[in-house]
């Protein structure tokens, strides 16, 4: 081995070892970074570039790792509070226990059964047609929402599309990236693992805008209508799972159409007009085979002896 | 020359093993969880785990990782939404020349109403009604109501407990 091959070997194996040692580093600043993406202070693609430049190597996670359940949870905790501001909780024992049961059963047959502390369904003392879903996995349903359904399973279709929401992370999604402060992106950029008293009080201040942004698409400005989509198909694939017939889904939505009046601050203001959803529904429903062998007479007698008086 | 070269290797080699070691652990992502006998949820409990226990790989079916306890060796089945790969992350918090760890958890609870001490606080500034919060997530609906209200309208049953292999 000449002095020069040598030399070259060992720095190859010098730059390899670095690399490896300098792993444990690289998933500090992934983690710093995925905790600002994570509370809505950082977009994915500064914390992509933090990382990048920093490490010289990709260590990005996807959308889904970054936000832990538990975040979630927080955020959806004050998202929650936010909508019990505005409506006030309609307290009939028996319908808020029939539609926690129902609710449960159909979250279990979701990608996501699991949260960090469970999905909870209440109802809202308002004649509005609305619903809403927070990350946290608090669903609220108004009293005019539920006298539009009929049946168990048109019901079923309301609660499974606001829990495809929460499973597909609607709400975290609608954080806005302009929660990024300077100061913390410069912190970033310099002393990546040390935040100041400072800087943590702007986390928090950011934080508090991420549920303001959660708060204001649910309940004022709405979701896309690519979102509302994904969600009337994830719906449908819950409806499906648990034997539940998906038309049930078309059926209250064509109610909807006929109720929903123009201009109004519910559905007709935050959701695509239910003729646009009955069609791409009906889109999704044509290759699938629908085998229910649910008892209907029963679904319907519990159905109406939990709401017949809401 | 040769030497330093293996024992460079040998670093290299144990980094790697101890890398791929760390792989095997999942982590409680919930707040409280149960390890069961078997994959559903109609199966035994046979341990009660909370947010952050740790727990070894052992194998997957239909949504659920076989998993042990590292502590006890108690084997069992927990859903995959209950566990993540990476444990919880801790922060450097450099004060007025002092350094402290925080945990994520610490800054998450940081905003508005994510914490006891300050809920109270937001709660009368911003108007707004954690109370209410509380009583909604008070509502518990046991695993035997699922299963009654599931059994007794014939609705798929394989959403509580996958079809065995």
């Amino acid at each position: 081995m000449t002095a020069t091959t040598r030399n070259t070997t060992l720095l190859i194996v010098a730059a390899a070892a670095i690399v490896v040692l300098s792993l444990p580093g690289c998933a500090a600043l992934a983690g710093v970074t995925g905790e600002l993406a994570a509370l809505g202070i950082i977009d994915e693609d500064v914390q992509k570039a933090v990382e990048v430049g920093a490490a010289g190597a990709e260590v990005i996670s996807s959308i889904n790792e970054t936000f832990t359940p538990e975040q979630q949870y927080y955020v959806g905790r004050g998202v929650a509070a936010t909508i019990l501001v505005q409506y006030e909780p309609y307290r009939d024992e028996q319908a808020t226990a029939y539609l926690n049961a129902l609710g449960q059963a159909l979250a279990l047959a979701s990608a996501q059964p699991l949260l960090y502390r469970g999905y909870r369904f209440m109802i809202l003392d308002s004649d509005e047609i609305n619903a809403f879903a927070t990350p946290g996995g608090h669903i609220f349903l108004s009293r005019g929402m539920i006298r539009l359904a009929e049946s168990e399973d048109e019901l079923a279709a309301i609660l499974a599309h606001e829990i495809s929401h929460v499973v597909l992370q609607h709400g975290m999604k609608s954080i806005k990236s302009s929660r990024i402060t300077s100061s913390v992106v410069g912190a970033l950029a310099t002393t990546a693992e040390a935040l100041t008293d400072n800087q943590l009080v702007e986390l928090a201040a950011s934080f508090s805008g991420s549920v303001d942004d959660v708060a204001q698409t649910l309940v004022t400005s709405g979701y896309s209508r690519a979102t509302e989509r994904d969600a009337d198909a994830g719906a449908v694939e819950i409806l499906l799972s648990v034997g539940y017939d998906p038309g049930g889904l078309i059926r209250i939505l064509e109610r909807m159409g006929h109720e929903l009046e123009p201009g109004g601050l519910d559905f007709a203001k935050t959701h695509p007009d239910p003729d646009v959803r009955i069609r791409w529904i009906e889109d999704m429903l044509e290759d699938s085979n629908v085998v229910s062998g649910v008892n209907n007479s029963v679904t319907q007698a519990r159905f109406d002896a939990a709401l017949g008086s809401l | 020359m040769r030497r330093s070269l293996l024992v460079i290797a040998l670093i290299f080699a144990a980094l790697m093993v101890v890398a791929l070691e760390a792989d095997d652990s999942l982590f409680v992502q919930v707040r409280e969880s149960e390890l069961r006998s078997a994959p559903g949820f109609l199966s035994q409990i046979v341990e009660k785990l909370s947010l952050g226990d740790e727990l070894s790989y052992v194998g997957e079916r239909a949504g659920w990782y076989q998993v042990t306890l590292p502590a006890t060796d108690q084997s069992g089945w927990i859903h995959e939404g209950s566990v993540r790969e990476n444990k919880e992350t801790t922060l450097q918090l450099a004060g007025e020349g002092t350094t402290r760890t925080v945990s994520s958890r610490e800054i998450a609870l940081a905003g508005r109403g994510f914490s006891e001490n300050m809920e109270g606080e937001y709660e009368s500034g911003n108007e707004l009604d954690f109370s209410a919060v509380d009583d909604l997530e008070a509502r518990r609906v046991g695993p035997e109501e699922i299963v009654a209200f599931v059994l007794e309208a014939s609705l798929r049953q394989d959403i509580l407990q996958p079809a065995e292999e």
